[in-house]
């Protein structure tokens, strides 16, 4: 419609090819013989029709024009001929506009915006409203303030490692050597402390953070312990410090951690094995790293706030890294949950089928099912309770609520799930119930082959009203959707006699039976009901050539 | 346009841009009632959010390194301000900032600054920044948006237009605004929507021309919240009081929501009368259950029934819900002889005989039975109707009040003065109009069918008038800058200083007309809600004087 053709056509043109025909008559005719699909009905009928379907794509520009006095006028137009225009989409509403304007005063009332037939679209679904997003300009800002954090933060880092690892044994030496490496700033820069704003005098004396140099006093001095230090100059150590401090908590703690631990300062740094040489340089032990720790800790560098918070981030973010035992139970509780909300309604389907009497499925499939099913939801029951149970009393109240929480999530969907699986019949009852429904259908087949004998119908063949049991779990929502095929195994016999052989649609209904119970057991709804479709119109189509099924 | 359905999927979608894992959701005061309004906590625990946190909380929040974090706020100073606090020392692992309306650039620029530890992933906009009530209401929760002058308070007013804004985004509208002439508020909330409207020409880029933005005050209609009402909700929130959706009996918190409770959505426009009937067959499906309950003697009926379990659960829940809560309402209906009062409140708006009306409106004040707040309601109806009548003796009334209410006099004269004849300019009581006449008349012959709710607000008349395409441009003109759309297929009215129950009863049934004949689709959308006693205590402030 918008990028219809710039040029404007007028004339009698024929709505289908688009050719002028000269006159009405001439229109008819051409559109009786050379666009004859709807032979019986008159020209202009057609021609109706076409401006209806060029009426329905105006409403998207101009959805306030009145239809019904537009259909007329144009049929008007159309019928008598007089104005001598048949008009191409886009010219027909510039065109009736003047004609509308020498209608009289009422009729244009009707025509008032307010007036209109909302009922089409009464029915639409709510969609979400505007939304904008801020993420790129925001990562732009913080790309750039980040880096200078960043450069900053590594700069202490390559200061913090000189001094802990190349520092010279003896103290007097020591403080030199600082000097050295991040050089001081001068005591008459500063004559008052810059965290606390208080004047340096006698009792308060000036200090100097080790990692920027800045003066500061001692209130305002913090303190680095050379066991933090370590840990950031060195994330391999790091991260077997935190597994150590992780098995500690868990009590499995052995010999093995500190040996591995010492191992591994052997393999990484050069600079730690530097210190246990000169630290413990007679005795030869490599199982020193627990002496070297326990020296570390004793000592420590002084250091202002600012560059404390600088480090103190650099260690979160290095912990980060290392989730929680609790998170990987958790995922292993959602697949759980994700898949049970899968397989029940397939079970439900299951179910109802068996308890129609139905030999869509089989008694042991659906027991099957069941049991796999059950085995699921024990297992989402025990590992809630773990998550909410593990890590007991001394957990901060938050951590205890979120763990509560996802227990009685759980709980609940657990008893959803339980609520909407109907039960099975016993193997008795069932066969009653299949004779029950052969009987039934076999009835049924033969009230429809009387019917059919008396009338020329359809048969129809009556179809199990199926529940939908809707997944009340969002968690369906993380399912991530992947091809399924079921195995191909036919289920012949290799001895079978030619003649023994069943029936092509039999060894068919087979097949689809066996794919059918391999979908159903893994939960694919939407393969099932097509399936389960075909089933049926196999069966009855099998039925009408008087086929058994078995 | 369903304003609940739309914050329910803003909300859902936050959670989906935050994806799978444990979540938290951190918010404002306003955002709180926001999502409670639109999710059951259960609901929302559903789709892994298992913790909700205050951003104002003043208590230190503990850090759990394995949360993401979903933030929904206002975009306010104080909320960016709260919010780079907690960048700068994150508590949780992920950030989702999601803003309720426009967030100033300058913003998110301080935010990215403070975002130090590279912890937030997405910041968007998402437009729902007032309480979407019920499916058609929409409040703000802003209470006593006026200060002395009458006309509304700064904040007040910026929060209005905000939330106009984010409406029509929410929506996708871009309306035609037009507003009450004889109110400075509405012209000029009018005004400065339309000038966002053009200023934040990309975000309007996308919608629709198809609907009538309307501003007005509530000084055009003081009758309403004064009167009793007798739908279930409206009687709720008039003798219960409902705050988002809630309501306190016996000091428990009750949540009456369309969405979740299916006896609620049925019958909240129901009146009195009717519920009593429907509670009466809901008690019987529920006894008729019940009974099954009896009856089990063997393991299978003990488990057959527990299939029937969830349901049975929550039937007793609504049951017993309704039962007290009607039981309450029957209990102060008959302590204040409530039906005696609404009787004379409906004569004095509706029939307007002033002898009889002087003479009851006397009776019940000096009788000991009527309480402080019907009396009151009587005495400003009395002054509201009969201002202009000569013999009126608005006075006389006020001095026998006195006794009850030591400030009845103020607050005859607040609101005289904030809604009275000289301030409204409209019909209020239909007496100047030949066809509101006739209808009257009309009514008289054909007999009344229900004398306690013979009254319609006048929003009913506003929104018909729109919808028959015979608005009175002169009280209601459209705003210079705004053309008239082609048709007016959705009404949003926005009624500053507060709109009432009976008024979304209105906008309900005119909204299920729509389903049935067609029509407008009716929105409506105001400060906050208000029944007999807010509106009597906002008068209040108004004038001055305190309890």
């Amino acid at each position: 419609m918008e990028d219809g053709p710039s040029v404007i056509q007028q004339g009698f043109l024929c709505p289908f090819c688009m050719t002028d025909l000269g006159s009405y008559i001439a229109l008819a005719n051409h559109v009786e013989s050379a666009h004859p699909e709807d032979a019986d009905t008159p020209a202009f009928e057609q021609i109706r029709g076409f401006i209806d379907k060029a009426k329905r794509s105006f409403k998207r520009f101009e959805p306030g024009i009145d239809i019904e006095n537009l259909r007329e006028k144009v049929g008007n137009i159309a019928t008598s001929a007089s104005a001598g225009n048949i008009l191409q989409s886009e010219s027909l509403q510039r065109s009736v506009e003047p004609l509308r304007k020498t209608r009289s005063k009422s009729r244009e009332r009707e025509v008032k915006p307010t007036k209109v037939k909302p009922i089409e679209i009464i029915h639409v679904r709510p969609e979400i409203g505007v939304k904008r997003s801020h993420t790129d300009y925001f990562l732009r800002c913080r790309e750039a303030s980040v880096n200078d954090i960043a450069v900053r933060t590594n700069t202490l880092i390559i200061r913090m490692d000189k001094l802990i690892n190349e520092a010279p044994q003896e103290h007097s030496k020591r403080k030199d050597f600082e000097r050295f490496v991040v050089p001081w700033s001068e005591d008459s820069e500063s004559s008052a402390c810059p965290g606390c704003n208080q004047k340096f005098s006698l009792t308060r004396r000036r200090h100097h953070c080790r990692l920027c140099g800045k003066v500061l006093c001692e209130k305002c001095s913090r303190f680095l312990s050379f066991l933090t230090a370590r840990k950031l100059t060195n994330p391999a150590l790091a991260a077997a410090m935190t597994e150590e401090k992780q098995n500690a908590s868990t009590q499995k703690a052995e010999v093995r951690s500190l040996d591995k631990l010492a191992d591994l300062a052997q393999r990484t740094g050069g600079h730690l094995r530097g210190l246990i040489g000169g630290s413990k340089s007679n005795d030869g032990s490599e199982v020193s790293i627990s002496t070297l720790l326990r020296q570390d800790a004793a000592e420590h560098l002084r250091v202002c706030v600012p560059c404390l918070t600088l480090l103190e981030r650099r260690e979160q973010q290095m912990e980060a890294r290392n989730p929680p035992a609790m998170v990987s139970l958790y995922e292993r509780l959602v697949g759980l949950l994700s898949e049970m909300s899968k397989l029940t309604p397939s079970y439900s389907r299951m179910a109802l089928s068996i308890n129609n009497g139905e030999a869509i499925y089989t008694l042991q499939a659906a027991e099957e099912l069941r049991r796999r099913i059950a085995e699921r939801q024990r297992e989402v029951d025990v590992l809630s309770k773990t998550i909410e149970n593990e890590g007991g009393e001394g957990l901060p109240f938050r951590e205890q609520q979120l763990r509560k929480n996802i227990r009685f999530v759980s709980v609940q969907t657990l008893h959803n799930f339980i609520s909407n699986m109907p039960n099975l019949p016993s193997s008795e009852k069932y066969a009653e119930l299949a004779e029950e429904h052969r009987n039934k259908v076999a009835k049924q087949v033969e009230e429809a082959r009387l019917q059919a004998q008396r009338a020329v119908s359809n048969i129809k063949i009556p179809s199990v009203p199926i529940v939908e049991t809707k997944p009340s779990s969002s968690f369906m929502g993380r399912v991530v959707e992947d091809g399924w095929t079921p195995d191909f195994s036919p289920i012949t016999n290799p001895f079978a006699e030619e003649e023994d052989r069943q029936h092509p649609l039999q060894e068919q209904r087979g097949i689809l039976r066996g794919y059918l119970s391999q979908a159903a057991a893994v939960g694919r709804l939407e393969e099932v009901e097509i399936l389960e479709r075909n089933l049926r119109d196999l069966e009855a189509e099998m039925r009408q050539l008087g086929l058994n099924f078995d | 346009m369903n304003i609940l359905a739309t914050a329910r999927l803003y909300i859902g979608e936050m959670v989906t841009q935050a994806g799978p894992q444990m979540k938290v959701l951190l918010m404002d005061k306003e955002t709180t009632g926001i999502v409670s309004c639109a999710f059951a906590q259960s609901e929302m625990m559903h789709k892994e959010v298992y913790l909700f946190e205050r951003i104002d909380n003043a208590a230190p929040r503990e850090n759990i390194k394995h949360l993401k974090c979903i933030v929904f706020v206002r975009p306010t100073a104080e909320n960016i301000q709260l919010l780079c606090r907690e960048l700068r020392s994150p508590k949780y692992a992920q950030y989702y900032i999601f803003f309720s309306n426009i967030a100033n650039k300058s913003d998110i620029k301080l935010l990215a600054e403070a975002d130090e530890e590279e912890t937030v992933r997405e910041v968007h906009e998402f437009f729902i920044d007032a309480v979407p009530l019920s499916k058609h209401l929409l409040s703000i929760g802003l209470h006593h948006p006026y200060d002395a002058s009458l006309r509304l308070s700064t904040t007040a007013f910026l929060h209005a237009k905000q939330t106009i804004i984010s409406l029509l985004l929410a929506f996708k509208k871009a309306p035609t605004v037009c507003y009450q002439k004889s109110n400075g508020d509405c012209e000029k909330l009018a005004d400065e929507v339309t000038q966002v409207m053009r200023r934040e020409e990309a975000l309007f880029r996308t919608c629709k021309e198809d609907t009538l933005l309307l501003v007005i005050d509530r000084s055009e209609d003081c009758a309403t919240p004064l009167l009793n009402q007798w739908t279930y909700e409206a009687m709720v929130h008039e003798l219960l009081g409902l705050q988002n959706n809630r309501v306190t009996l016996d000091g428990q918190s009750l949540v009456l929501s369309e969405l979740q409770d299916e006896f609620y959505e049925k019958n909240v426009n129901a009146n009195f009368g009717e519920i009593g009937q429907s509670i009466k067959q809901l008690m019987e499906q529920f006894q008729s259950k019940a009974q099954i309950h009896k009856n089990v003697e063997s393991i299978a009926d003990m488990k057959s029934f527990v299939e029937e379990y969830p349901q049975f659960k929550k039937m007793s829940g609504t049951v017993s819900k309704h039962v007290s809560i009607v039981g309450e309402l029957s209990r102060l209906v008959a302590a204040n002889n409530l039906l005696e009062v609404s009787e004379l409140e409906q004569s004095i708006v509706v029939d307007g005989d002033h002898t009889t009306c002087l003479d009851r409106v006397r009776n019940h004040l000096v009788n000991k039975q009527t309480t402080v707040l019907n009396a009151t309601r009587l005495v400003l109806l009395y002054a509201l109707r009969f201002e202009q009548h000569q013999n009126n003796d608005i006075d006389g009334v006020v001095a026998l009040l006195r006794s009850k209410e030591p400030a009845a006099a103020s607050l005859v004269r607040v609101l005289l003065r904030f809604g009275g004849a000289s301030r409204r300019k409209n019909d209020l009581f239909g007496s100047q109009s030949a066809v509101e006449m006739t209808k009257r008349f009309i009514k008289g012959l054909k007999g009344v069918e229900n004398v306690y709710t013979q009254h319609t607000p006048y929003l009913t008349q506003i929104i018909e008038s729109i919808a028959r395409g015979r608005f009175n441009e002169n009280v209601y003109p459209k705003h210079t800058a705004s053309q008239y759309s082609a048709r007016v297929d959705n009404i949003i009215v926005f009624v500053i200083g507060g709109a009432t129950y009976a008024e979304l009863a209105q906008v309900r049934a005119a909204n299920e007309r729509r389903n049935q004949a067609g029509g407008p689709s009716v929105l409506l959308a105001t400060t906050h809600m208000l029944n007999a006693q807010s509106f009597i205590d906002q008068l209040r402030e108004m004038g001055g004087t305190t309890r």
